[in-house]
């Protein structure tokens, strides 16, 4: 109980690191990194992305630390780095994504079938769509975000949300379709 | 494809929880060594070229405002050239009687 009570919140955390303690950071990285490592687990191929990522997530914070003003918590705060953090990244990788094979996936959607499959099918769609329409599904209908959420975490208006929200279920629909045919 | 089915599949990709405990593995490590590296770097000469932008916008203003002025006055002469052109033009006119 006595070592709860004695923990530093963030905001002594935070105030630690603009001092020059490394090891507050470090503090504060372990208490958000999950959170952050479960937002660009959805958009990394593999581990050695995700820990660029992350870290580039993490190091953003670390400069931008002087403009937090604590009107939000902090984990909110780290959160919309990490959505923007990932929106650079998958506009920056996205021709690599294109090329992606669809071998070894099954063709075709399977209601009732393999859940790893369906997961892969949906996978490699979604690395066809363009940056903005994959985060706007990723965070609704993966995350199972609000469209408030959303668009706090993007900084898009609500309505603007929506629009991306329907137009990339569309186009989403549209190269599973085309894929169906094939 | 309909509603429905797209929404299977996105049940079923909820379902996946990607883990991560493999990469968040000695994370605040690696990052911290990034960040001395980083720290220890110098920055690159660009980096401070956005500290020279006042002096920039400052000297773009003093070359405005210098061109400005010259063009007023090139023009005020001009215009008294012209005129004086023009005044001496319709005495020539008048006097030999050639119309306009």
């Amino acid at each position: 109980m006595s070592a709860y009570l004695d923990e530093p919140n963030d905001e002594r955390l935070i105030q630690s690191t603009l001092t020059g303690d490394e090891e507050a950071f470090a503090e504060l990285v372990r208490r958000h990194k999950r959170k952050v490592f479960r937002i660009a687990a959805r958009f990394a191929r593999h581990d050695a992305e995700l820990n660029d990522i992350c870290q580039e997530i993490f190091v953003k914070a670390y400069q931008k630390l002087k403009s937090f003003r604590g009107e939000a918590p902090f984990e909110h705060w780290v959160s919309r780095i990490a959505v923007r953090s990932c929106y650079d990244f998958l506009r920056a990788t996205r021709r690599n994504r294109e090329t992606v094979s669809l071998d070894g996936i099954e063709i075709g959607t399977q209601p009732d079938g393999n859940i790893e499959h369906a997961r892969e099918l949906l996978g490699w769609a979604m690395a066809k769509l363009s940056a903005d329409e994959r985060l706007v599904l990723t965070l609704l209908e993966l995350d199972e975000r609000s469209v408030r959420e959303t668009a706090e975490l993007t900084g898009w208006s609500e309505s603007n949300v929506k629009v991306r929200a329907f137009r990339a279920r569309q186009a989403l629909r549209k190269i599973l379709e085309a894929n169906h045919e094939r | 494809m309909n509603d429905e089915e797209l929404n299977q599949l996105f049940r079923s990709a909820r379902a996946h929880q990607p883990d991560t405990s493999r990469a968040e593995y000695g994370f605040e490590t690696r990052l911290l060594a990034r960040l001395r590296t980083d720290r220890e770097q110098p920055a690159p000469w660009y980096a401070f070229t956005w500290k020279l932008m006042p002096a920039f916008a400052a000297v773009v203003v003093v070359i405005g405002v210098r061109t400005v002025m010259e063009l007023g006055a090139d023009s005020n002469s001009l215009q008294t050239a012209i005129a004086g052109d023009h005044e001496e033009n319709t005495l020539v006119t008048y006097l030999t009687g050639d119309s306009l």
